[in-house]
């Protein structure tokens, strides 16, 4: 009997619920006003005492998110939730792609780097996979950071497609934008004179005929002998780049 | 004197007991639960209300909109019958339980 009056009421919520939670807004409304009605006899006001019975119901929308999560069929509510949101994902995006594992890197093309404000060569952080970014990064004395600051960059953090800085320092700096070596090759070429030079020389160089996406924000070297270089997966780009977190430097 | 928590498990068998008396609105309720505490328990109605809720839920309560003393609308609960037997098998169990913890104790 109790199953069957619990699932009427189950029912009744899903299929009436405009006046399942109008009843409850109507009984904590009542609740505050009986309550402030009580306190107004000891000499308060009934703005004082209205809030001293919203302090001791804990808040109108808590108490009603309490009585929605206690009651039975719940659950329902979040598969409904769910369901909805599945639905409005596959919509969007028919196509399923698989995510990367924990300890597996993003394939080539689906690694983007952008350049922060740097003259550091793209070629030299040409992100065939992250952990070769990382070694890399290492023969040219640099330390890896992740977005946090967190340094050195532990595999771990390797494997997400969030946002990866590196920052470098050593002779890397020295190296100009159009140098696309190795980084363990050490500096070649002088500093250039000025920004537009530098772009140029950004824009002339030879394109890495890798499948990764290279974005060069700023073609000017390092001044101070550092450099931030972040990598961003692509995968985050547009709609579904703010759910996974990723920033794009301005 | 500091309040005390209602122990697990116990907050709707205080509830149906209160309601055997009178149907009582959820400020009634609350007020009744302090005083028949002496002032222990305090329900916050963030507490109070799920527990009615569900019970209503189940059948052990019954609610109906009515007028206050001061002429003010709320949603008073009563018992059903389906409520009053609950109650009983509720506080068969409590007083075992009561039973037990008491002999424990006295018996260290």
């Amino acid at each position: 009997m109790t199953f069957l009056r619990r699932l009427v009421s189950v029912l009744r919520w899903i299929f009436n619920r405009r006046k399942a939670e109008q009843g409850l807004d109507d009984e904590l409304e009542a609740f505050v006003d009986v309550s402030a009605a009580e306190t107004m006899r000891d000499g308060l006001s009934l703005a004082e005492a209205r809030r001293l019975a919203m302090l001791e119901l804990g808040g109108v929308e808590q108490a009603k998110e309490r009585v929605r999560t206690d009651r039975h069929g719940a659950w329902l509510d979040e598969v409904g939730r769910d369901m909805r949101y599945a639905f409005r994902m596959f919509v969007k995006q028919p196509f399923m792609r698989r995510p990367p594992q924990l300890g597996q890197n993003p394939r080539p093309h689906e690694v983007d780097i952008s350049l922060e404000d740097t003259g550091v060569p793209a070629a030299c952080f040409e992100p065939r996979t992250r952990e070769e970014h990382g070694r890399r990064a290492a023969a040219a004395d640099c330390t890896l950071r992740d977005a946090a600051g967190r340094s050195p960059l532990k595999p771990a953090y390797r494997a997400g497609p969030g946002p990866v800085a590196c920052t470098v320092t050593g002779h890397l700096e020295r190296g100009g934008p159009a140098q696309r070596g190795n980084l363990a090759a050490g500096p070649t070429r002088a500093r250039p004179r000025s920004a537009r030079q530098s772009r140029r020389r950004s824009d002339t160089a030879p394109r890495n005929t890798s499948r990764a996406k290279y974005r060069p924000m700023g073609a000017r070297h390092a001044a101070d002998a550092r450099c931030t270089v972040a990598l961003f997966c692509i995968r985050c780009r547009g709609s579904q780049r703010d759910r996974a977190g990723c920033q794009r430097p301005s | 004197m500091e309040k005390l928590d209602v122990p697990q498990g116990t907050l709707d068998l205080m509830l149906l007991t209160i309601l055997a008396r009178e149907p009582m609105h959820g400020y009634g309720i609350s007020q009744r639960l302090a005083a028949l505490s002496h002032d222990n328990f305090q329900v916050n109605p963030g507490s109070l209300f799920p527990s009615l809720y569900r019970l209503e839920q189940d059948g052990k309560l019954k609610a109906e909109w009515r007028p206050t003393e001061n002429n003010r609308k709320a949603k008073y609960y009563r018992r059903t019958p389906s409520g009053r037997r609950q109650l009983e098998r509720h506080r068969q169990r409590w007083d075992r339980i009561a039973f037990a913890i008491t002999s424990v104790l006295e018996g260290a």
